[in-house]
């Protein structure tokens, strides 16, 4: 977008199209505790970009997301595809990871408590939640748990052909304590 | 975030500007360049307004023959060089298709990327938990015609501090070109 310092009295409504409706926009954030954004997705944009911050749980697990409908009062709780690796920070040894339709939602990062070890992160970006073709993912994030320090990466689909409006998460196992996460609306022309 | 477009003779109100102009998600923050000398680039921007950062290093190319691009954190007493970098990246080659990957262990800096200077590079960097009670973790794709393969990097600091910024620099210390803007995350 180009950058312009304005001198005259009053913007047109030229300037105003061209230099302040443009780029990535917030849409809303939650408290990890919160677990859910309703209609966090609209058909504004097609690709949103989710920010995991600081994340903590109260034991070892991994956050997951899943995506719904209906004002967040449907969840679609399969058609989950889902690739990609870890890589230890101690060996840079690459482990594969798939979910193949196996669990319902999306992996997202790892989680832990912060006494026995540190905070996790992410960022995520969703193409097409909105639209009613399959939805694309990609991640990367930390894989921080009390034993077991990794980044992770994957990318993935979802074959549901609902148009989804809001998010939830959740982990694997315990619950989360803190953190936060960010949904952005990326623009398009 | 609702879109307008504004038509001829209709002027832009107070509450036109806070529907429309205010959720700006990602604010550009700073920019800074370096070229045909040092290539320290040294940007101060992270504050307690956001808690994730973007990082986009645009047109790379070393001085002379190959070198590695690097990046360091800064506190207000400058570069952080305490032995708590950890990281990895792995790619493909594009050649080949053969995986690459590497590591760094307790180390003192992020290796970002390599390259050549025949080529211009650029890397996308992502930098979240800055000025929380975290430990920052970083991502970041970049190219590197070293390896000639894309280079995908996660990793952290196992340091909780105030971290102020970061100093990107080769190797070497010498660039022929470099460009680094900073962008922060609204976070609410």
């Amino acid at each position: 977008m180009a950058v312009k310092t304005f001198t005259q009295a009053q913007l047109t409504a030229s300037d105003v199209n061209t230099y302040a409706l443009k780029g990535d926009t917030f849409i809303a954030s939650a408290s990890v505790t919160a677990g859910q954004l309703i209609n966090c997705f609209t058909s504004t944009y097609e690709q949103y970009k989710i920010v995991v911050s600081n994340f903590v749980a109260t034991t070892d697990c991994h956050l997951w997301m899943q995506t719904g409908y209906n004002g967040g009062t449907i969840w679609i709780g399969g058609g989950y595809y889902q690739g990609g690796a870890y890589q230890g920070y101690s060996t840079g040894t690459i482990s594969a990871f798939v979910n193949n339709n196996a669990a319902p939602y999306f992996y997202i990062c790892g989680g832990c408590n912060a006494a026995t070890g540190f905070p996790n992160s992410a960022v995520v970006n969703l193409t097409r939640p909105s639209l009613n073709t399959y939805l694309a993912y990609s991640a990367q994030g930390t894989y921080h748990l009390s034993v077991n320090i990794s980044a992770i990466q994957h990318y993935g689909q979802n074959t549901s052909a609902q148009v989804a409006d809001s998010i939830r998460w959740a982990t694997t196992a315990g619950a989360v304590s803190s953190g936060t996460i960010s949904v952005y609306g990326v623009m398009q022309p | 975030m609702a879109i307008k477009t504004f038509t001829a003779l209709e002027y832009m109100t107070h509450t036109n500007y806070n529907t429309y102009c205010q959720n700006n998600g990602l604010k550009w923050l700073d920019t800074q360049t370096t070229s045909f000398g040092a290539s320290l680039l040294t940007s101060n921007v992270f504050t307690t307004e956001f808690d994730s950062y973007r990082i986009v290093i645009d047109e790379f190319k070393p001085g002379a023959g190959t070198d590695t691009l690097l990046m360091c954190m800064r506190t207000s007493g400058g570069r952080y060089t305490a032995g708590n970098y950890y990281w990895t990246y792995n790619g493909v080659v594009w050649s080949s298709a053969a995986a690459i990957g590497n590591m760094g262990f307790a180390t003192t800096k992020f290796e970002i990327t390599s390259g050549g200077n025949a080529r211009h590079h650029g890397a996308t960097i992502e930098i979240n938990n800055i000025r929380t009670s975290g430990k920052p973790s970083i991502y970041w794709q970049a190219t590197d015609t070293v390896n000639n393969c894309n280079r995908i990097g996660s990793g952290f600091i196992y340091n909780t501090a105030d971290y102020v910024g970061v100093d990107i620099f080769t190797n070497s210390g010498s660039v022929m070109i470099c460009n680094m803007s900073v962008y922060g995350y609204r976070k609410a």
